[in-house]
């Protein structure tokens, strides 16, 4: 298992290489010019050569390149142009709340979508099932964003239940949660109901059956753990897709966190925090989706065995 | 006053199959895949139930268990197991029968297990299921029952998972599941079939074990007749969803009555010769069981046949100890 993990693990290397390029060149072909957002109206050119000097931009778009990776190899992501301060000092602040958000918006789609799929699939075929069903064809078709301004209409405005935006306390918290994790809760009740009745028809299902073992023990602790195999994969892959409903989310409620400042930087072509924030983001899409291999793995006796 | 004496003569009845039709609803339409079998059980008794693929068995068995798939459900008749009408229970008190007092050995011993499961928490879940003992005990009970179906080391194979082990191995799991609570009535459908020769002689002397020491009557379901008199004392033989021919084993291997019975003694080969001289092949298809048979469903196929045959189906009538449905071969004649 543990040389399973550190395969996976070494994969890594090549995809970090071919993202990292991708995300240096995307930020570089956008037009627009982090100088003119920081010189003043009128400034001499002289002082623009200088300024361009200073953060590296005057050279070739390669020499820049391998620059930045040897200090992203040590994590150092550079000095973001207009705040002035270290890229990974203005990630690392607005990490946590990222985090929290994400996580948590994560948490709201495993479980509830887990809960959701158990229970359209043990009432397949009758009412509970199809207004589960038709919840879910709901959630997946609402973008997270459009999602946010509803809720925060009904819930903020005129229900005045918990505060418009901002990231103080937990009731904060609540809205962006739902916004970002119900497209993921409608996945995972999807995959967990489909796999969950595909199983029940198994053979082995059967002989449960003749042994005489109750209904719901079978239907828990024997289809739900074969469910999940597939669930699990779906959620690695879903924590990056959740990174990126957060940073709209985060941007619509005016939370702190990675959305936001992406959005800034953005929005002031500061390339080396752009470049800073789109690195972590898919770092993490990877990551989730190593995550949810070797989980999947580790659940099932066969590829445990295979895999050591 | 009648029930009484009823009651007594079945006294040691553990099953009695009556009238027992099938339907199942499929694309095709309605298939009337068993059609009035009746059969009964005795305490201790071996029987076996033949027949080529197609002919019911399965349906039969599950059935039994009331496990039929959905689509598939009795449309008429009853089955008693112990006096009591399996098919008026409530879906609780069948499953206390089922693992408990019905036990059942499925045929593809491969698919019967869970992948994700030991194969001792397998076996112990049947007898956590109905004896209300702790994990614990019930672990050592699974091992204590894998010993008795012959596993080595069955301490050590308990804590392994189905894929680490042979297919015999995981048959005699499967029958360690469906015999944990020591059923007075085991249902071995096919129990052999997905297993190479040598290994079946072994699953049939573990079954034939548990027959003489617990006494538990076996209904042992397999297309191979030579397999059925090996390990039988009676058998019942099934064409189309009938039973066409029942008796002792030896008056039924040494003269067949029904010619679907000789016709299948003569298509199957001797257990340990592999011979394929002597095989003759029974000739033609069974009838499609959407259609209401007219005549007897053997008919298209019969060398014997009589111009009766087309007209009107042959019913099960006793001979003697046996019972034959056939207008030339059987009492009717
Ligand atoms: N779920 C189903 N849907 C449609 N037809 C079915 C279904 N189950 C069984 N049948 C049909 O019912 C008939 C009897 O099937 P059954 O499985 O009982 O036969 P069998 O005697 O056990 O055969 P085998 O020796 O192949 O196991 C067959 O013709 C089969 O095609
Ligand atoms: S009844 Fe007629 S057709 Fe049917 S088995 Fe007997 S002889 Fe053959
Ligand atoms: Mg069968």
């Amino acid at each position: 298992m543990s040389s399973f993990i550190l395969r996976r693990l070494l994969a890594v290397i090549p995809t970090f290489f071919v993202v990292s390029l991708t995300v240096f060149l995307l930020i570089h072909l956008v037009p627009g010019d982090p100088i003119d957002s920081l010189m003043r109206a009128g400034s001499s050119p002289a002082l623009r050569e200088q300024m361009a000097a200073k953060y590296g931009l005057d050279r070739s778009l390669f020499e820049q390149y391998i620059i930045w990776m040897g200090k992203v190899l040590t994590l150092d992501f550079g000095t973001s142009i207009i705040q002035g301060r270290p890229v990974a000092a203005l990630i690392a602040q607005n990490l946590p709340s990222s985090l929290t958000l994400g996580g948590t918006a994560f948490l709201f789609s495993s479980l509830a979508g887990i809960a959701a799929g158990v229970l359209a699939a043990k009432y397949y075929g009758t009412r509970i099932d199809s207004s589960i069903t038709s919840g879910i064809l709901l959630g997946s078709t609402i973008p997270s964003f459009w999602l946010a301004l509803l809720l925060i209409l009904v819930f903020a405005v005129w229900l005045g239940w918990v505060p418009v935006s901002g990231a103080r306390g937990w009731s904060s918290l609540v809205l962006p949660v739902i916004a970002t994790g119900l497209g993921g809760v409608a996945l995972v009740a999807r995959v967990t109901k489909v796999s969950m009745i595909e199983i029940g028809r198994q053979d082995f299902v059967t002989l449960l059956r003749a042994k005489g073992v109750s209904e719901s023990r079978i239907r828990l602790q024997h289809i739900l753990r074969h469910a999940l195999v597939p669930v699990i994969s779906i959620l690695g892959l879903r924590i990056g897709w959740i990174l990126g409903g957060a940073i709209t989310v985060e941007v619509v409620f005016a939370r702190p966190g990675l959305g936001s400042l992406l959005i800034r930087a953005l929005n002031q072509r500061d390339y080396p925090l752009v470049q800073g924030c789109l690195l972590m983001l898919s770092m993490a899409v990877i990551l989730g989706t190593i995550i949810g291999d070797i989980a999947q793995a580790a659940m099932d006796p066969r590829q445990r065995e295979a895999s050591k | 006053m009648l029930n009484q004496i009823r009651h007594s003569a079945d006294h040691d009845a553990i099953l009695s199959v009556e009238n027992l039709s099938i339907d199942i609803e499929s694309k095709r339409g309605v298939l009337h895949v068993v059609r009035g079998v009746s059969f009964h059980v005795n305490a201790g008794d071996r029987i076996g139930v033949v027949g080529e693929s197609g002919c019911g068995k399965s349906t039969l068995a599950l059935a039994i268990m009331r496990l039929l798939a959905p689509g598939a459900a009795p449309v008429g008749g009853s089955i008693q197991f112990l006096g009591t009408d399996l098919l008026a229970l409530s879906e609780t008190e069948m499953r206390r029968l089922r693992g408990n007092e019905i036990g059942m050995v499925f045929q593809d011993p491969a698919a019967s297990l869970n992948p994700m499961m030991t194969a001792g928490r397998q076996v112990g879940e049947t007898i956590e299921a109905h004896k209300g003992v702790s994990r614990k005990i019930s672990a050592s009970a699974a091992v204590d029952m894998m010993r008795s179906v012959k596993i080595p080391e069955p301490a050590v194979r308990a804590g392994q998972y189905p894929h680490q082990f042979s297919g015999g191995m995981r048959q005699r799991i499967v029958i360690a599941m469906g015999t944990a609570n020591t059923p007075k009535l085991i249902i071995a459908d096919e129990p052999t079939t997905a297993l190479d020769v040598t290994v079946q002689a072994q699953v049939i002397e573990l079954l034939e074990k548990m027959n003489t020491d617990t006494g538990s009557s076996i209904v042992f379901i397999s297309h191979n007749i030579a397999l059925v008199s090996e390990f039988c004392s009676r058998v019942v033989v099934m064409y189309a969803g009938r039973i066409v021919e029942e008796g002792s084993t030896s008056d039924i291997f040494s003269r067949p009555y029904h010619p679907y019975t000789s016709a299948l003694i003569k298509s199957v080969p001797p257990l340990d010769e592999r011979l394929a001289d002597g095989l003759v092949p029974i000739e033609g298809r069974p009838p499609n069981l959407a259609s209401k048979q007219v005549g007897c469903a053997f008919a298209a196929r019969c060398s014997s046949k009589i111009e009766k045959c087309t007209q009107s189906s042959p019913p099960l009538v006793a001979m003697g100890p046996r019972k034959v449905a056939c207008w030339v071969t059987g009492a009717h004649s």
